[in-house]
């Protein structure tokens, strides 16, 4: 904790000002010179001699999720789960970072950031919006693992180019193609909290180059979370992704071509992994039901923002209502089907309904067993080798396994695909039997289209379930439930 | 991510299924332009005899013209449909229809053409694109057709002569078959008056269309509202300090391979694509009982 030199009172970030401010005396300190000043006044031993930062921690009973704060706010519900019940633990120290980037939003522009992405979304559930609601946006400082990778030397890269041709065959000269290259990336980075899902992180990237040193002054009046990830688990996708990005370079010289090589490229060594304090407004709220959370995230840097948007049923429906009003119209002056076509609509209904619904189930699916986030699958397959060390060994063979595991089809259709089926059904029969009279084909397509509107009741309620995360306590942490 | 990929899918199968559509609507007469046009040059021969015949019988009793329009009137009841009590009835209704075309009906026993096929070939034969409409009950083919040309094919449009149609196939299944071509010049008259007909059916399949349309339109708007991008590695590599510097770059031929590749003339294939068909004008629309 900082105090005022002058006063000794609580001493707060403050975001527009970019000041650290003493909301008892009202003065101000740049957060860069402050440490210094008070050093000088020799009074703190509080300070992190051991390169470490110490803040009071709180500890969510239901979902443990772990939150510090450097003042004397109390945390009295938990940002993950929503949940009252935080426990307050002593004073807690956490490695220092290395670098930090303060917040450049205030939680004012947060709020109005995600208002306007509600207000754009029609069927949003009224729920998500109130201020009570919105009130409880909270600035968290995350922990993230920033990599720097680097090359000073020979490349490899071979080629083929062609020679000549004799007879049925055409001959190719094999080149290696070696450049000397001197190459850095710095600053591409992961979250390090596990329940930080990866779909929200990584769609609000950070900009490094507004990155500092670290200075614990910016953590005053927000709060921190502490790092629960290995600092090495993104290391294949950090180093594919400067892989690739190399070809751009190495493309611009002739001399590849010229040798027969399309696709130049070189590997880059992670040389460096640091850690650094990055600021996101989170905010969790929970359903009606009280099963899940939506998440809203706003990058505090950026004021980009990541947010679960679920569909009020009733509210679609009436906007679909209105809707049909001038489609109808629409149809009315420019459609003229035979009944064959309208059945074939039908038909070409049901598939749409289908393909999007299976896509949904894929989806919710993946969620599920977390097949798309891997901060989060690596942790807990660590748990699980802490419980079996016989395991390790087929861990290879497991993590490809889990690339193809797939929603049985059997099991889609027997939750949902069916309605659609039987829709199809309707129509191919009514198509095979060809009778005379419209009102077949009428009769046949509008009953089909009857089950596809019902199917839109899944398509919904699936899609809810996209936007959103079960109670972070129901997840069978711990490794003994696991299937 | 996944969605975007079956999102593509998905509009790719409403592509085709649209063109598809398209080419079904305008093909169920393109087709037979096409396709019973080489038919028909076969088969006209031995019909036009026996059409030529069948006027010679017919032609005072159920022929008039309209003295100020000039248009013709002319009932050909081969399939022996109607009596002669009925005959004259339909005779006055459609003369009102002279006022603004030719009008025919004919009733056919035999047909080696398709329905569609002989009612624009008779008229045609007959009238020319003059403005005028014909009226078919092919029994051979269990069809009924209209083919309108000129002036009434502006009102009796293909989508309108098939919605007539659609109105009174019923009756020609029932075996009724002056109510249903009496019904047939009732809606002709009602349109060419300006009027406007019954559509039942299509309107209630077009309004759950749209509702079904509806709620796709908005499942759309919301998936693409509602989607958490990832964001893209351009942006990612954009935020981070990049340095790449390339000094020397060397070849070195380290040996040589073959790649089997048989001489094929890889000459251009392709002739030039088909004429375009001859117009034709006018259409009609129908329905089998
Ligand atoms: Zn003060
Ligand atoms: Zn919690």
């Amino acid at each position: 904790m900082i105090k005022c030199p002058s006063c000794s009172a609580e001493l707060k970030f403050d975001v527009n000002s970019q000041l650290v401010t003493c909301e008892y005396c009202g003065s101000k300190f740049n957060p860069k010179e402050l440490k210094e000043t008070v050093k000088k006044a020799g009074e703190q031993d509080e300070l992190d001699p051991n390169n470490a930062i110490e803040g009071k921690s709180y500890t969510c009973s239901q979902c443990g999720a772990k939150l510090l704060t450097f003042d004397e706010t109390a945390i009295t519900f938990c940002s993950y789960c929503g949940s009252q019940a935080m426990i307050e633990s002593k004073m807690m120290k956490t490695n220092k970072p290395d670098y930090i980037i303060p917040f450049k939003k205030s939680k004012e522009e947060c709020i109005k950031t995600y208002k306007k992405k509600w207000s754009k979304a029609l069927f949003a559930p009224s729920y998500m919006k109130s201020d009570i609601v919105v009130s409880k946006f909270r600035g968290i400082y995350m922990p993230y693992c920033i990599y720097t990778l680097s090359k000073k030397g020979n490349v490899e890269n071979k080629g083929s180019k062609f020679k000549k041709r004799r007879g049925d065959y055409d001959y190719y000269d094999d080149y290696r193609i070696d450049s000397d290259i001197d190459a850095e990336y710095s600053g591409i980075s992961y979250d390090l909290v596990a329940k930080f899902y990866d779909r929200y992180s990584q769609a609000i990237p950070f900009n490094h180059k507004e990155m500092e040193e670290f200075n614990p002054n910016y953590l005053s009046g927000f709060y921190a979370d502490t790092k629960d990830v290995s600092n090495n688990i993104y290391d294949g996708e950090v180093t594919s992704l400067a892989r690739n990005d190399t070809t751009r370079f190495l493309r611009q010289r002739k001399e590849f071509r010229k040798y027969g090589c399309m696709n130049p490229v070189a590997t880059l060594d992670i040389t460096e992994r640091k850690m650094g304090m990055f600021p996101v407004y989170f905010l969790a709220v929970r359903d009606k039901s009280e099963q899940k959370v939506h998440y809203a995230i706003v990058n505090g840097q950026t004021g980009k923002i990541a947010m679960d948007l679920p569909i009020d049923f009733k509210k679609y429906i009436i906007g679909s209502i209105i809707i049909t009003i001038p489609v109808f119209i629409l149809f009315e002056l420019s459609l003229y089907l035979v009944p064959k076509l309208v059945l074939g609509l039908a038909i070409l209904a049901s598939l749409v309904s289908m393909i999007i619904s299976n896509s949904q189930l894929n989806g919710s699916y993946e969620r599920e067993r977390h097949l798309d986030d891997r901060g989060y699958l690596i942790t807990e397959r660590k748990k699980l080798e802490k419980i079996a060390e016989e395991e390790i060994e087929e861990q290879p063979k497991k993590a490809k396994r889990k690339k193809k595991d797939k929603y049985p089809f059997k099991e889609k259709f027997a939750k949902y695909l069916y309605k659609q089926f039987i829709a199809i059904m309707i129509c191919l029969l009514v198509l095979a039997i060809n009778p005379v009279h419209d009102y077949y084909y009428y009769g046949g397509a509008i009953i089909s289209l009857v089950i596809i509107i019902w199917a839109f009741h899944d398509l919904v309620k699936e899609h809810n379930l996209l936007m959103s995360n079960k109670l972070p306590q129901l997840e069978k942490r711990g490794g003994d439930e696991h299937e | 991510m996944n969605m975007n990929k079956k999102l593509i899918k998905i509009l790719a199968i409403l592509l085709l299924f649209t063109t598809f559509t398209k080419v079904y609507a305008i093909g169920e007469d393109e087709e037979i332009n096409l396709t019973e046009k080489l038919e028909e040059v076969e088969t006209t021969q031995e019909n036009e005899d026996e059409i030529e015949n069948n006027e010679q019988e017919t032609q005072n009793a159920n022929e008039y013209e309209n003295q100020e329009t000039k248009y013709k009137l002319r009932i050909i009841d081969d399939a022996e449909l109607f009596s002669d009590d009925e005959e004259v009835k339909l005779k006055d209704q459609m003369i009102s229809l002279t006022s603004y075309g030719n009008i025919i009906l004919v009733t056919l026993k035999e047909n080696s053409m398709s329905t569609a096929g002989y009612a624009e070939y008779y008229y045609h034969k007959e009238y020319g694109t003059s403005s005028g409409s014909i009226f078919v009950i092919d029994m051979d083919n269990r069809n009924v057709y209209i083919f309108s040309d000129g002036a009434n094919y502006r009102t009796i449009t293909k989508r309108k002569a098939t919605s007539i149609t659609d109105n009174v196939y019923t009756y020609a299944t029932a075996e009724q078959y002056y109510k249903c071509a009496s019904k047939v010049f009732e809606q002709m008259l009602t349109l060419l008056e300006g009027g406007k007909i019954a559509e039942p059916m299509r309107h209630i399949s077009n309004f759950v269309l749209a509702i079904t349309t509806a709620f796709f339109i908005n499942f759309f708007i919301v998936l693409a509202c509602s989607k958490v991008k990832k964001a893209s590695n351009k942006e990612v590599l954009g935020n981070c300090n990049i340095r790449f510097d390339i000094g020397e770059i060397t070849g070195t031929v380290i040996g040589e391979h073959r790649v089997y590749n048989p001489h094929t003339d890889s000459s251009s294939g392709g002739g030039g694509g088909g004429g375009g068909g001859g117009g034709s004008s006018g259409g009609g629309g129908g329905h089998s009982f």
